[in-house]
């Protein structure tokens, strides 16, 4: 990863590591393979693809071939966890319902992992998945959701199916 | 600062403002709403701040820009006050490139943890509450601020799709929404009695800007 320093480059190994083995899990018959086209199709662009440590906004950016991590966000996090945001559900309180976020909590390198597969699956142009994260996305003259978390969840339920959402 | 020059004027004053404004002339097809013609906002940024900085082999023009929401329609928008998080930078070489979607440099930008959300201002845990907001009447803008940082060749191979020397035009995406769920989830729907809730994100007007042949690059805190 150009511009890392050593131990980004080490997050940077484990987490294309962490994310290459679920690739690769069952011989690339799985449903993350599946996301991507295929298994062979996913290394074809992940062999293509730039990756470089910069602070550009957000945690990541895709740029034509490249994929820029930002290394102070939680792609380098230490603390032993990370939050990622799957969706919304409707919680019913004493004054009516509440929308509350629906997450997963997954480990430091997976976390990273399941960044690098974000942006690849955008890098990709993955059916379904939508380009703008924050866009609302409306399904039949319906809001269905907030792209970034319906992104996620996608995600969540090809590379990452044995975190639940809670 | 003498190395960019901008075709813009530059904005000095800080903070997020509301003031009373000529109404402008629509100038994209991004500023309306096709299912509500009468709700019409403009985006147009300038430059605060501009310095090239160098960040390990990379180099970039690291801006902050003012935001400037315009209403130019003929109903009342109401705007969240955090709109400044830049979800795409578009940058093309002639205002015909811009119009037609024919970008040179084209960097989507994403946020995929709950921290990282809440840093670009998405409210994890809160109701879309009329205090987030700010209801802007025909004519009227508010203005904030973002940062951008725009990747640069330095005239190796692995940068030839960065930004090259001379005379660009930069148009970014703002978000205007958030919050968890889309605003028809929520059911406190106190909006739609006090205007057009303008949640689908805006692009700005293109702006002008230079990249200098030879700039003064300096090592930036990142």
């Amino acid at each position: 990863m150009k511009d890392a320093t050593p131990g980004q480059q080490d997050r940077f190994n484990d987490a294309y590591n962490e994310f290459l083995k679920r690739l690769k899990a069952n011989g690339g018959d799985n449903p993350c393979a599946k996301l991507f086209g295929g298994l062979a199709n996913a290394l074809k662009t992940l062999a293509k693809t730039n990756f470089t440590a910069a602070s550009e906004g957000g945690n990541a950016q895709t740029k034509g071939r490249t994929i820029t991590i930002d290394p102070t966000k939680p792609f380098m996090d230490a603390s032993g966890y990370v939050w990622i945001l799957t969706g919304y559900d409707i919680a019913r309180t004493d004054g009516g319902i509440q929308l509350v976020p629906q997450k997963i909590t997954v480990g430091n390198v997976e976390a990273a992992a399941f960044i690098l597969a974000h942006e690849f699956a955008h890098r990709s142009d993955v059916k379904g998945f939508e380009p703008n994260d924050a866009n609302v996305i409306t399904l039949g003259g319906t809001q269905a959701g907030f792209a970034g978390a319906r992104n996620n969840e996608m995600i969540r339920k090809a590379c990452f199916g044995e975190h639940t959402p809670q | 600062m003498r190395s960019v020059y901008f075709a813009l004027c530059i904005c000095l004053l800080g903070g997020a403002l509301v003031f009373a404004h000529q109404p402008l002339k629509k100038t994209n097809d991004h500023s309306t709403d096709v299912a509500n013609p009468q709700a019409g906002l403009q985006l147009e940024t300038g430059i605060v701040d501009a310095k090239y900085c160098r960040y390990g082999l990379s180099r970039y023009l690291a801006l902050t820009l003012r935001l400037s929401f315009a209403n130019i329609g003929t109903m009342p928008i109401i705007l969240d006050k955090n709109s400044s998080a830049i979800g795409r930078e578009m940058v093309t070489r002639t205002l015909e490139h811009a119009a037609a979607g024919k970008y040179e440099y084209d960097a989507n930008i994403h946020a995929v943890d709950a921290r990282s959300l809440q840093d670009a201002g998405v409210r994890l845990d809160s109701d879309p509450k009329p205090g987030f907001f700010v209801t802007l009447e025909p004519g009227q803008s508010f203005s904030t601020q973002t940062a951008v940082n725009l990747s640069l060749y330095d005239g190796n191979k692995d940068t030839e799709d960065d930004l090259h020397p001379g005379r660009h035009f930069l148009q970014i995406f703002v978000y205007t929404w958030y919050f968890i769920a889309p605003p028809d989830k929520y059911p406190d729907q106190w909006w739609k009695s006090k205007g057009y809730l303008w949640s689908q994100g805006i692009k700005s007007n293109p702006m002008a800007l230079v990249i200098e042949k030879q700039p003064n690059v300096i090592a930036c805190s990142k």
